[in-house]
């Protein structure tokens, strides 16, 4: 068992299955990421097993916030879980500032992810 | 009454809330030690070098003013008479207190080692944190000394940052956890929680910028909840018949351990989630 957590491989393992459920089995871990993204505004390619401290200075590649991206924005579409929500605005901002989308798909990722807003406002009030 | 708290008080305006409300209900901390952290950073230092003391001290009071902006009179007069406060309470919130009972010290933060070297050296044991930035071990680690914060969220489950704000969009309330500090985020031994109803109608709140409301809630709203919390935690042991001689001991009080695992850490709203919950705030407002 490795002793490091390897970001880019996890995403990338994510990617290749069933993305919600496999968001829902890692939740601890996508959960640990949004700390990454909310304080630190940034990601890197590693971290200790436990995600508590990084193991690197470089930053995971820009394909990999796209995946991340779009995970985040699928989970949060099903969950309605506010503290993703919260966490997409912040990655939806980091790759407008990275160029790897522009402005037009930047409001686009806003306008969805507002949208679940008011949804998961109504989902708390009937809970 | 005389608590047997020591505050640990920082120039800003929840801290005068504290103290203002404190004396209204008619608690009296063994001692308020002012931690005066102004002047002590290197940028201040090299202005001074440059400029001279009395124009630094001039430029610092009035970054401090800009900060402290925005957040209109009217409005902080309306949200502090909920509370049985105002404007004038806060300012003289120092006055008039015991000889001995205020002391000011300098610092250039909570983690200097100036300060952890001055509780050691003081035989009180239980402090109320009211801000300036993050307690940290050694400090927190100093023997048989707890520190005791007031924080805006229900723990375990809404740990972390901006919790007035995410306790409001997930639980419809504001809510408090009274416990003593640890090295986690807010994973202490629980004292005392309690949760409100939001009620800001009365404050006209609509007719502010979201700005204007997020600034007056966090400096005038959620810190007068906060000690009010600590209050009623106080009023409650007093009827209960657990005051000591010299006053309410909160070190006495029984605590409950939390599970540092359970429950759940938020962090600062992204501005849009903000706008959102000030949204809904003043939609709830009208």
């Amino acid at each position: 068992m490795q002793d490091y957590f390897d970001t880019e491989m996890f995403i990338k393992k994510i990617g290749s299955f069933d993305c919600f459920h496999c968001m829902g089995d890692h939740f601890h871990i996508f959960d640990r990421l949004c700390k990454k993204i909310d304080v630190v505004k940034k990601i890197y390619k590693f971290y200790t097993a436990d995600l508590s401290r990084k193991c690197s200075d470089e930053e995971i590649e820009e394909s990999c916030y796209m995946h991340l991206m779009s995970y985040f924005i699928l989970y949060s579409e099903e969950t309605l879980d506010l503290k993703f929500i919260n966490t997409s605005f912040k990655v939806n901002d980091i790759l407008l500032r990275k160029g790897c989308i522009n402005r037009r798909v930047w409001l686009e990722n806003i306008e969805k992810l507002e949208s679940f807003l008011g949804l998961s406002i109504v989902k708390i009030l009937r809970n | 009454m005389e608590i047997n708290l020591v505050v640990l008080f920082v120039e800003s305006i929840p801290s005068r809330i504290y103290l203002a409300l404190l004396k209204k209900h008619g608690y009296l901390p063994k001692k308020i030690i002012h931690l005066d952290m102004g002047g002590q950073s290197k940028k201040y230092k090299m202005a001074r070098k440059f400029l001279g003391n009395y124009i630094s001290d001039y430029v610092l009071a009035l970054l401090r003013l800009i900060k402290n902006r925005g957040v209109p009179k009217d409005l902080s007069s309306s949200l502090l008479s909920g509370f049985g406060i105002n404007n004038n309470d806060i300012s003289s919130c120092l006055d008039s207190l015991p000889c001995g009972t205020f002391e000011r010290i300098k610092v250039s933060g909570l983690d200097d080692p100036a300060l952890q070297k001055y509780i050691e050296s003081q035989p009180y044991k239980t402090y109320l944190f009211t801000g300036g930035g993050m307690l940290k071990d050694p400090l927190l680690s100093v023997v048989g000394v707890r520190f005791i914060h007031i924080h805006p969220g229900i723990v375990p489950d809404i740990r972390g940052a901006d919790c007035f704000f995410w306790s409001y969009l997930l639980r419809r309330k504001a809510g408090y956890s009274v416990f003593f500090m640890n090295s986690g985020i807010d994973t202490g031994d629980v004292l005392f929680q309690k949760e409100y109803g939001v009620q800001l109608s009365k404050h006209h709140i609509c007719k502010y910028k979201s700005d204007t409301i997020y600034h007056a809630l966090l400096q005038y709203y959620d810190p007068c909840l906060r000690i009010i919390t600590l209050i009623e935690l106080l009023d409650k042991k007093l009827k209960q018949g657990k005051a000591m001689s010299g006053g309410v001991d909160l070190q006495l009080l029984e605590s409950i351990k939390q599970d540092p695992g359970s429950g759940r850490t938020y962090f600062f709203m992204h501005r849009r989630l903000r706008a959102f919950a000030i949204n809904l705030l003043k939609s709830e407002a009208f």
